[in-house]
């Protein structure tokens, strides 16, 4: 039986698969979907410059008018803004360039692939969550009152409000994005201060972590180098004293190294605690390493 | 105690080596990849997710799992993977189910009436100075209505000077375009919030048809050269503000008229239903967008302008009535 697994406070959401295997995704927010739509813009904008360019060249030296160029470009605009998101995110399984760049990818809220219906309504409701539209009057006094500076306001409110972080296309069509970048690393920790393993020795053969312990430690392990020494030892009193008192330790072993040297027991393999035991008689301080 | 690191890092060579295979599966075609690779990917992915699923008893570290989970995550989005584009499907949404919704959908209707009822008032009103003297005046103002007569009387689409500074104009044309369905635009927008969506469908429908009938009084100066101009993208252009005001209408429909659903639920059921109205709305202004940028400031015969609007209110006819009439009896949204 799975022991009930408690939920992450947000940006992140569970899926089951059809392996019935229940799993996170790590949700992108606003600061990692918005460099991803710029850089799409920028990509688009390229590409139509690129065209009109070398339009222009060409029709330097040929019968093609200037209107006829103005024409192409105009309807390649259409179609770029409208059916890039669509063809993109249909053609590669929910990523478009800007969301290769950034890791990310919009799948289903249920975590099914996106179908091409779905990549439709997000694309085309984008103009929604680009609301409220600001006139180019707003940029100079001459400008005309057409309404095409986007604030993305909808947008960043309706990802505020939403607990899967999806604005109206997203809510629209039951997708969500997320992020595939992997920042956590495999290896475990080795506690810098090589005593730790020494400590180690010391607890009895017969403890045996509960998981609850062993999900605390590990936790703490992975958020202690951010601590000062001070901090350190206030967090990690509460849980080390009953338990140097049940190892029949010295009350005044710091509270922080046993923890180290719980983990140690808990996550390293046999070797891995050998050497730091090697390392601890050759007497050598140790220089921090992950 | 037992310690399982032993097993674990027995595990993470396998771990590694699906990361490994993804980065290929995801650097190269699927297609392209040997038949061995394919079920070694879906062997490591289930053991991956049996291993995750044995976290707790396997008694990984919390970094551990974080891994196994976005490692699962990557597998699960390569194996399982969106379909491609089907396009007989796509046909049939866009010219069986699209204009049968769109023809039952009340809001549709009533976006319709309100728009080009207000449009025809207001066009007889303006155009009939001796009846309703001063009304054109009160809808447009002065400031606007010489505006008009000045851009109209300088566009002469017959003289020389006018041809040859068309490809200065694709800017004004740019402009008009973006000025248009801006209005469409704002229909759209206000829809949500219902009353304000339906008084901006009516204000723009006023509006335009009190610039149209005063426009076309005849003593008007530009007057012609106003009617030539819209005569061939007018169909498009009018009905793509109607429909873009009806898609917002309906997304407001959402949250004031649930039927037992949640208000999000139904305000997600309700925008589904709108996106063909947008979507052809969107169709219909980009068609008004080409017409007035390609044929309507140029200097064609106006037999032709005036051709290629009989063949525009046509094929919106055709769209919206013939391919719109419902073949099955059904109920009215």
């Amino acid at each position: 039986m799975l022991a009930p697994t408690t939920d992450k406070l947000d940006c992140f959401t569970r899926v089951i698969t059809p392996e019935n295997i229940e799993f996170e995704y790590a949700l992108a927010g606003p600061f990692q979907r918005l460099p991803a739509f710029l850089l799409d813009l920028a990509l688009r904008t390229l590409f139509l410059v690129g065209v009109a360019v070398t339009l222009i060249v060409f029709s330097a030296f040929s019968v093609l008018g200037g209107s006829i160029v103005g024409i192409v470009l105009l309807l390649l605009f259409f179609l770029l803004s409208w059916f890039y998101g669509i063809f993109f995110e249909t053609r590669y399984n929910g990523r478009t360039p800007g969301k290769m760049v950034m890791k990310l990818r919009v799948i289903s809220v249920d975590g099914r692939p996106i179908n091409a219906t779905q990549a439709a309504l997000r694309n085309l409701l984008r103009l929604a969550d680009m609301c409220v539209l600001l006139p180019l009057r707003s940029l100079s006094e001459e400008g005309p009152m057409a309404y095409v500076i986007p604030t993305l306001f909808i947008g960043f409110v309706s990802m505020a409000l939403t607990r899967r972080m999806q604005r109206l296309g997203d809510l629209a069509a039951g997708t969500m994005v997320i992020s595939e970048a992997h920042t956590s690393s495999l290896r475990p920790m080795t506690p810098e201060d090589p005593r730790a393993f020494g400590l180690a020795e010391l607890i009895p053969a017969t403890f045996s972590a509960s998981h609850s312990l062993a999900q605390a430690i590990g936790h703490y392990m992975e958020n202690r180098q951010r601590l000062s020494p001070a901090r350190r030892s206030e967090v990690s009193k509460h849980l080390a004293e009953p338990l140097l008192g049940r190892f029949g330790l010295l009350p005044d072993t710091s509270s922080d190294l046993l923890l180290c040297a719980l983990y140690t027991r808990i996550f390293l393999s046999a070797e891995e605690q050998a050497l730091g035991l090697q390392r601890m008689r050759a007497g050598s301080p140790g220089t921090q390493s992950r | 105690m037992p310690n399982l690191a032993e097993t674990v890092q027995r595990r993470r060579a396998q771990w590694l080596q699906l990361e490994q295979l993804l980065a290929q599966l995801n650097s190269r075609k699927l297609k392209r990849m040997p038949g061995k690779n394919l079920t070694e990917l879906s062997d490591l992915y289930r053991s991956a997710c049996a291993d995750l699923a044995m976290a707790d008893q396997y008694r990984l570290s919390p970094a551990t799992v974080d891994y196994l989970h976005s490692l699962v995550g990557r597998a699960h989005n390569t194996i399982y993977r969106s379909r491609h584009f089907q396009v007989h499907q796509w046909w049939d949404v866009a010219f069986r189910q699209a204009p049968q919704q769109i023809f039952r959908d009340r809001c549709v209707h009533l976006c319709g009436i309100v728009f080009f009822g207000l449009f025809s008032l207001s066009c007889f009103l303006a155009l009939n100075e001796q009846s309703f003297p001063g009304f054109a005046e009160r809808m447009l103002g002065k400031e606007q209505m010489e505006a008009m007569q000045d851009s109209f009387t300088e566009a002469d689409f017959r003289s020389d000077s006018y041809a040859r500074s068309l490809d200065q104009n694709m800017t004004m044309v740019a402009f008009y375009i973006q000025h248009n369905t801006g209005i469409g635009l704002q229909c759209f927008s206000m829809g949500p919030l219902i009353i304000p969506g339906l008084y901006m469908t009516a204000f723009n429908g006023s509006v335009l048809g009190a610039s149209f009938g005063y426009m076309a009084r005849g003593d008007t100066p530009g007057g012609n050269n106003f009617l030539e101009f819209v005569t061939a993208h007018g169909a498009f252009e009018l009905t793509a503000i109607a429909l873009a005001a009806a898609a917002g209408l309906r997304i407001g429909m959402g949250w004031l008229v649930t039927g037992g659903l949640t208000r999000l639920a139904s305000l997600q059921r309700r925008a589904v239903e709108a996106v063909p109205v947008m979507a052809v709305s969107g169709v219909l202004f980009f068609l008004a967008a080409l017409t007035e940028g390609l044929l309507s400031p140029t200097s064609v015969p106006y037999l032709f302008k005036a051709m290629w609007g009989v063949f525009a209110s046509t094929l919106l006819v055709y769209y919206f009535v013939v391919l719109g009439y419902p073949t099955e009896p059904s109920r009215a949204t």
